[in-house]
């Protein structure tokens, strides 16, 4: 290979600042991140239709800021929830504003999330060699809902708490292991503290913990892939 | 203006599958900076829709969970309405299968359609379906809105 033959074939270490050149060597990366410094993109993947994942992500972000902030005050208690959500939307400095931020950007990751899979399905981005970042990509549609469906829970209020009774009914009426499932969501019978509880974990554990580990794989993908084709 | 590449870099990069895909000639940017710049500014962009958005409509809290007393119309989180709306207007076992397939279909989705055509007007059957799915979707959320 003719280094330089191109622009964009200069090794990347060079032009880097020295400390970020330093860091990346002594961390043995210098292959990786020159791949990141040096990374080009077909001019038709910077058309508008291409941004809608990169925005859902953008609003993950805000998500995960103004999550951190809620849960300093909230408490997954059913005595609690209500009054610190009243407490967060009355008292705390701009906590009606952050949680306020973060209804809307949950609203708009769902929305956003859809849109991009329309984007890849009709431009047949799904294709080989890009199957298995699909699939991540279904995985990470069904997380964002599932964050969505425990959230609701968590304000503890007349709509949280009957639109979580008919969303497990209806998983409850399941062949087979509905059953099970209802138990299984509710943590008993009936929707108790033992339900916030559970859904207050899955909310701001499990279910953080697993939708950074399929954006990595699906980021990491898509650098490995590259933006598909031209239709 | 940028620096406009012609091809992909050549070298160790020769490893990406994506070098055969894009017609000859296509021409690339660099990401740093001018893309990357333009995606910055989408970012603040929509950091100001979402903090504009909660400023004029803020979050609404209701009254506090009350397993006693049944408010009149219980509907879930938008998202989930065009499953709630199904459910409701087929039996109950055909309102879970359906959906439960076609999640099913959409991950099976890549190995379903192999054929290279990419162009969604150049394969009739897979955008057909596709579009009565979402138009399916809308009408059944919007149903679900206003019942």
């Amino acid at each position: 290979m003719t280094q330089g033959e191109v622009g964009q074939d200069a090794p990347a270490l060079g032009r880097m600042p020295g400390a970020l050149a330093w860091v990346t060597n002594r961390l043995g990366m210098e292959e990786l991140v020159e791949d990141q410094y040096n990374r080009i993109v077909p001019i038709h993947a910077t058309n508008y239709m291409y941004c809608f994942g990169g925005i859902a992500f953008i609003l993950f972000l805000i998500l995960v800021v103004t999550g951190i902030l809620l849960v300093v005050y909230y408490q997954p208690t059913p005595d609690g929830a209500y009054q610190s959500v009243v407490n967060i939307s009355t008292n705390v400095a701009f906590g009606w504003w952050v949680r306020s931020i973060h209804k809307w950007a949950a609203t708009g990751m769902v929305i956003l999330v859809f849109v991009h899979l329309l984007r890849v399905f009709f431009t047949s981005a799904y294709k080989r060699p890009r199957e298995l970042n699909w699939i991540s990509g279904v995985v990470l549609l069904i997380v964002t809902m599932a964050f969505g469906f425990t959230g609701y829970l968590l304000p503890w209020d007349q709509k949280a708490y009957w639109a979580t009774r008919v969303g497990t009914d209806i998983a409850g009426s399941t062949p087979f292991i509905g059953h099970f499932l209802l138990v299984s969501l509710r943590g008993g019978e009936n929707i108790t503290g033992a339900t916030l509880g559970r859904f207050f974990d899955l909310h701001v554990l499990v279910l953080p913990v697993v939708i950074v580990v399929f954006l990595g794989a699906h980021f990491w993908m898509i650098r490995r892939h590259g933006i598909s084709g031209r239709l | 203006m940028p620096d406009i590449v012609d091809r992909p870099r050549q070298g160790h990069t020769s490893r990406y599958y994506w070098e055969r895909e894009h017609s000859p000639g296509e021409k690339f940017i660099p990401y740093f900076w001018q893309e990357a710049v333009s995606q910055i500014m989408i970012m603040f962009l929509f950091l100001a829709v979402v903090g504009g958005l909660a400023l004029l409509w803020p979050a609404s809290l209701g009254e506090r969970a009350n397993a006693l007393v049944t408010p009149a119309n219980t509907k879930p989180e938008w998202y989930y309405l065009s499953l709630f709306q199904l459910l409701k207007i087929v039996p109950e076992k055909i309102g879970l299968i359906v959906p439960a397939v076609l999640v099913v279909l959409l991950i099976l989705l890549p190995f379903i359609d192999r054929s290279p055509v990419r162009n969604p007007l150049k394969k009739p059957v897979t955008t057909t379906v596709a579009l009565v799915v979402i138009v399916a979707t809308i009408v059944l959320t919007i149903w679900g809105a206003v019942s």
